[in-house]
């Protein structure tokens, strides 16, 4: 079992296997060896903790995604989230955007992919003024500015 | 018991009033006061309030006298009537008051809570944020570019994050170019790729000739965005004549050349019109010019030579895919220039074969030994398009699609010969040496037969099949109904996925024989030989609510097979 520490001092003690697949705690383990000292986890708050072991246990004994793929260079196909992922992600922004920056921190590639993929679904077919109302986002550009990234762009709305 | 309260210096007018039809309330009410009331203004304030000590008098009554009245029904007297109402007045406003001030309450809330959403106090670093964005590409309805500009248009920060993100400004669609080109500005497309970096980018476009033959494509500006906006990934390219895209690589590469030996794009689309036979040389010209070509994708059907250049540098690719009529043995030449290939796709546009055709005979096999995917699309019916797989050695084949006709069209049924040679020709891929061993994926689409019995040879000679997946499937279901479920005769023993997708509603197709089979073959497993099904999916054209009611009776059964730990999922469409 391994000892976790969360930033409001919550220690969860988790199989190996489970939380292995953080790359971040895989990594520390294989440089620290064992030891009964928790991991700092300054980063996570136990609310957020708790749905990343969720998210780890159901995936637990499956193999980890092989490598880094830029969703650039990847198809339309790469936007398919699975089912279980998808009522996983179903919370509200503030942990949505949470569990992103945790499995960011953890380095859980396959749970930041999910969590980066569940954002951009919420903005398809959104025009900006609509993205800002979703994510609660001010309007910073003067009228000019606004008008000048509109020029620029022009030819991309002529097609 | 009539008890008035005077006001100070009046007399109550209806001090007795001599009637005694019913028991009356001690009035709160004063007699008309004399002040005179703005609109609006609470008649407390102008009348009662007018007078302290009146005011004091009621406002101590009030709350005996109200509680008096509420415990009864009394008569009112019209002053009465007018205090109360003035009451219930002053309380509505004074509860639009508090409404208005929940309101404002709720608004600073909800003010302060924007403040702490977490895209706009930053919470998200830059990287993360541009990993989101280059998600929204894909999932964008639109095209790259409207998606980027969208982003941009979000707010400072995230402009700032897209600036800083190249793979959002490598992509560049002019979509169809039809002369004159309005906002077609050449030298901000340049701008926007620059942003890319050394990312490589893509460029694609398509060209119409307009009725008088004239090529719309903006060669000498396309040229210069060829050389200076590059390193071109990926280009797909549309032109009514293959000569104009010749012309075009043929000025880039002279421009290139200063600089560089050659064209790096290793992913490219070629479309031409099918009536300008010319173009199929032009096809092998250009392609002369990417000799890091991994992908080809090519759309035109027409041909007007046997010849394929020996010198083709396709040694490297990986992928072709092809949308022509040409004759097989054409094919089987350019697939020998190509001897790489990982995955093959021909889609044969539903257009007939030429019934001359002098088909390619076994003396000509092609061995693509890397060979993973191979899909036959548009095949005509009962047409000799599948011969193709019977001059491929393909020994690393694991996932084979035949796709017949254009979806939703009718298509002829074929007949038993027919269906024998389609059979004859799957199975080949089996036999003599480079054979198929492990082929595991197999989706057969919109096969004009009747009977599913009729694909039993080819089902039985691919015991490797993992998923197999029949859509817009027409025919009866008696391939199921008589499986064999046992020893080594068993249909498809290394079975995990079936999908039979799209069952028309009128016909023999009764998905009740495939959940038997699941079934059977469950109940025939043992320890030796386990069942290897996981999951099965159906979906089943039903408009009337009586099928609906029956498959609702079948849900016991579905769920049998979930104990079992068989996933079966049943859609009515």
């Amino acid at each position: 079992m391994v000892l976790l520490l969360t930033s409001d001092n919550e220690m969860f003690s988790v199989a190996e296997d489970v939380i292995k697949r953080s790359a971040y705690i895989k990594n520390m383990l294989e440089d620290v060896g064992e030891s009964d000292l928790p991991i700092p986890l300054p980063n996570v708050e136990s609310n957020v903790l708790v749905k990343i072991l969720e998210y780890c246990e159901h995936y637990r004994g499956e193999p980890l995604p092989a490598s880094d793929v830029d969703p650039a260079e990847i198809g339309d196909r790469s936007l398919d989230i699975a089912d279980w992922d998808q009522k996983y992600m179903a919370v509200d922004q503030e942990m949505l955007f949470e569990i992103i920056l945790a499995a960011n921190y953890l380095d859980i590639k396959s749970l930041l992919d999910v969590g980066c993929k569940t954002v951009a679904k919420m903005m398809k077919g959104k025009s900006s003024e609509e993205i800002r109302t979703l994510f609660n986002i001010a309007n910073d550009f003067t009228p000019e500015e606004e008008a000048q990234i509109r020029k620029e762009n022009a030819w991309a709305e002529c097609r | 018991m009539l008890s008035l309260l005077s006001c100070a210096g009046r007399q109550n007018p209806r001090a007795v009033s001599g009637r005694s039809l019913r028991y009356r309330a001690p009035s709160i009410a004063c007699a008309r006061w004399g002040g005179h009331r703005s609109l609006g203004q609470p008649l407390t304030t102008c009348m009662w309030h007018q007078n302290p000590l009146l005011s004091t008098s009621i406002s101590m009554l009030n709350g005996f006298r109200l509680a008096h009245f509420l415990d009864g029904n009394f008569d009112l007297e019209p002053i009465e009537i007018a205090f109360i109402k003035h009451e219930i007045e002053d309380r509505t406003a004074a509860i639009s008051g508090l409404r208005l001030e929940l309101q404002r309450l709720e608004s600073e809330r909800e003010n302060y809570s924007k403040l702490l959403a977490p895209l706009r106090r930053n919470a998200i670093p830059p990287e993360l944020l541009g990993q989101i964005f280059k998600f929204t590409l894909s999932t964008s309805d639109t095209t790259q570019e409207k998606q980027v500009n969208v982003l941009c248009l979000v707010c400072r920060r995230w402009r700032d994050v897209a600036l800083a993100t190249p793979s959002l400004w490598a992509s560049v669609d002019l979509g169809s170019i039809r002369a004159p080109v309005p906002g077609l500005n050449f030298e901000r497309i340049k701008t926007w790729l620059a942003r890319s970096g050394i990312v490589p980018k893509s460029l694609k476009f398509a060209g119409y000739h307009d009725s008088t033959n004239r090529c719309p494509i903006p060669t000498h500006e396309l040229v210069e965005l060829l050389v200076d906006g590059g390193p071109f990934g990926n280009l797909s390219l549309e032109c009514g004549d293959g000569a104009c895209l010749t012309d075009l690589f043929d000025q880039t590469y002279s421009a290139r050349t200063m600089n560089t030996t050659s064209l790096s794009t290793h992913s490219l689309n070629l479309v031409f019109e099918e009536y300008l036979s010319q173009s199929f040389t032009s096809i092998w010209t250009i392609l002369r010019r990417f000799p890091a070509l991994r992908r080809l994708s090519l759309d035109f059907p027409w041909y007007s030579s046997w010849i394929i250049p020996e010198d083709l540098p396709l040694a490297n690719l990986r992928s072709l895919a092809l949308a022509v009529d040409w004759p097989l043995r054409l094919l089987l030449r350019l697939f020998r220039r190509s001897p790489n290939l990982e995955t093959l796709v021909i889609d044969y546009k539903q257009l007939a074969r030429d019934p001359n055709e002098v088909l390619p005979t076994d003396d000509e096999q092609v061995l693509l030994p890397n060979l993973r995917t191979l899909e036959l699309r548009h095949m005509v019916s009962g047409s000799a398009d599948t011969r193709i797989l019977h001059t491929l050695r393909a020994p690393s084949l694991q996932s084979l699609e035949i796709r017949y006709g254009p979806d939703g069209d009718y298509l002829d049924e074929m007949n038993d010969v027919e269906v024998s040679d389609l059979n004859s020709n799957i199975i080949s891929l089996t036999q003599g040496p480079h054979r198929v061993t492990d082929l595991q994926h197999l989706v057969i689409q919109a096969l004009p037969i009747s009977s599913s019995e009729s694909l039993r040879p080819t089902l039985s000679a691919l015991p490797t099949l993992s998923h197999l997946t029949f859509d817009s499937f027409e025919a009866d279901s008696t391939l199921f109904e008589n499986a064999d479920y046992l020893g080594e005769s068993k249909l498809m023993p290394s079975l995990k996925i079936l999908k039979i997708l799209n069952v028309p509603e009128v016909g023999e197709f009764n998905y009740k024989d495939v959940l038997n089979f699941l079934m059977e073959r469950r109940e025939a497993a043992t320890e030796e030989a386990p069942d290897s099904v996981e999951e099965a999916e159906l979906t089943i054209a039903c408009e009337s609510k009586y099928e609906g009611m029956k498959l609702t009776k079948d849900k016991h059964f579905v769920g049998q097979l979930a104990k079992e730990g068989v996933k079966v999922n049943i859609t009515l469409v």
